[in-house]
């Protein structure tokens, strides 16, 4: 009788703090990238992105523990 | 004397003959305003108020100024109220900054990125006589900060890239665009960063700080 392997497709677990919103801690399933991440989470040009501190490319495959920073791009000072 | 009685209770913390760098604040509202009390009670003696505007009814709730105030140039009314709570009076000037040539530490509390690109490109880049640039920005509950020193290149190159257009910027409602506890925030903040440059202390070259999550990252 054979051994039969299955592919076990592991999750990451990565935290996202919206700076003026929440923070929210997603669980998906490997590969996640960060584009597919702000996608799905309806990321648009009016905020900055930081991972682990670091700016880095959309295709930057998300790990285990990655803090993602959602920050609005804001102008203001006075009414 | 009286001043120095009076400023006794910050001597542990940072020497008065350390704070005798002239400081410009540009832009007296939600940011600058309360910059400027935090900074003179700091210490700092030598205050320069930059602004052409003048204090109107809804400046009250979410800036330092007073209901009398309403109708007066603001960096009048300011300089009044800091001479009141310090004992020193700032230097008003009431004009719009353009190209003037700032020796000292240009604090930015400006409400549009227009008028804060208008300044960086006139006024601080590459201007040897300013030692620091502080530009704050504050949106609903989120505060931006970032530390520059306008003759060094590299904190130009990454500055720069912070200068995105208003078009870009994240929309908020009228009522969320300057709070006055964010206004708070950030002039803490802003005063650190003052108490850090005259001790010789690391200053973060950007800083993002939101009080909705309570998340202050400096990356």
């Amino acid at each position: 009788m054979g051994t039969v392997i299955l592919e076990k497709k592991s999750a990451v677990t990565v935290k996202v703090v919206t700076m003026g919103k929440g923070i929210t801690n997603f669980v998906r399933e490997e590969p996640l990238t960060l584009g597919t991440l702000l996608h799905e989470i309806g990321v648009n040009g009016q905020m900055d992105v930081r991972v682990n501190g670091a700016t880095v490319d959309k295709a930057y495959q998300l790990a285990n523990g990655d803090q993602v920073l959602v920050v609005p791009k804001i102008r203001g000072g006075r009414l | 004397m009286r001043r120095f009685v009076e400023l006794l209770r910050q001597l542990d913390l940072v020497s008065p003959d350390a704070l005798e760098t002239p400081i410009h604040i540009i832009g007296c509202g939600g940011i600058g305003s309360f910059t400027a009390l935090a900074v003179a009670k700091l210490g700092c003696s030598r205050l320069h108020l930059h602004d052409d505007d003048r204090v109107e009814e809804h400046n009250v709730p979410n800036q330092l100024f007073r209901l009398a105030d309403v109708g007066r140039p603001k960096v009048e009314a300011l300089s009044e109220i800091l001479e009141a709570f310090t004992g020193a009076r700032p230097s008003p000037h009431v004009h719009r900054v353009d190209m003037e040539r700032f020796q000292g530490i240009v604090i930015s509390g400006v409400d549009s990125m227009s008028t804060r690109k208008n300044l960086w490109w006139k006024a601080i880049r590459h201007r040897a006589g300013i030692p620091l640039y502080l530009d704050g920005r504050l949106g609903a509950e989120v505060c931006r900060l970032y530390a520059i020193r306008p003759a060094d290149p590299d904190d130009v190159r990454c500055y720069e890239q912070t200068l995105y257009d208003d078009g870009q910027a994240a929309p908020l409602p009228c009522t969320a665009a300057a709070i006055i506890y964010t206004g708070f925030a950030l002039a803490s903040l802003i005063a650190d960063h003052v108490k850090k440059f005259a001790t010789g202390e690391p200053i973060a070259r950007e800083i993002f700080y939101d009080l909705k999550t309570l998340t202050l990252v400096a990356p």
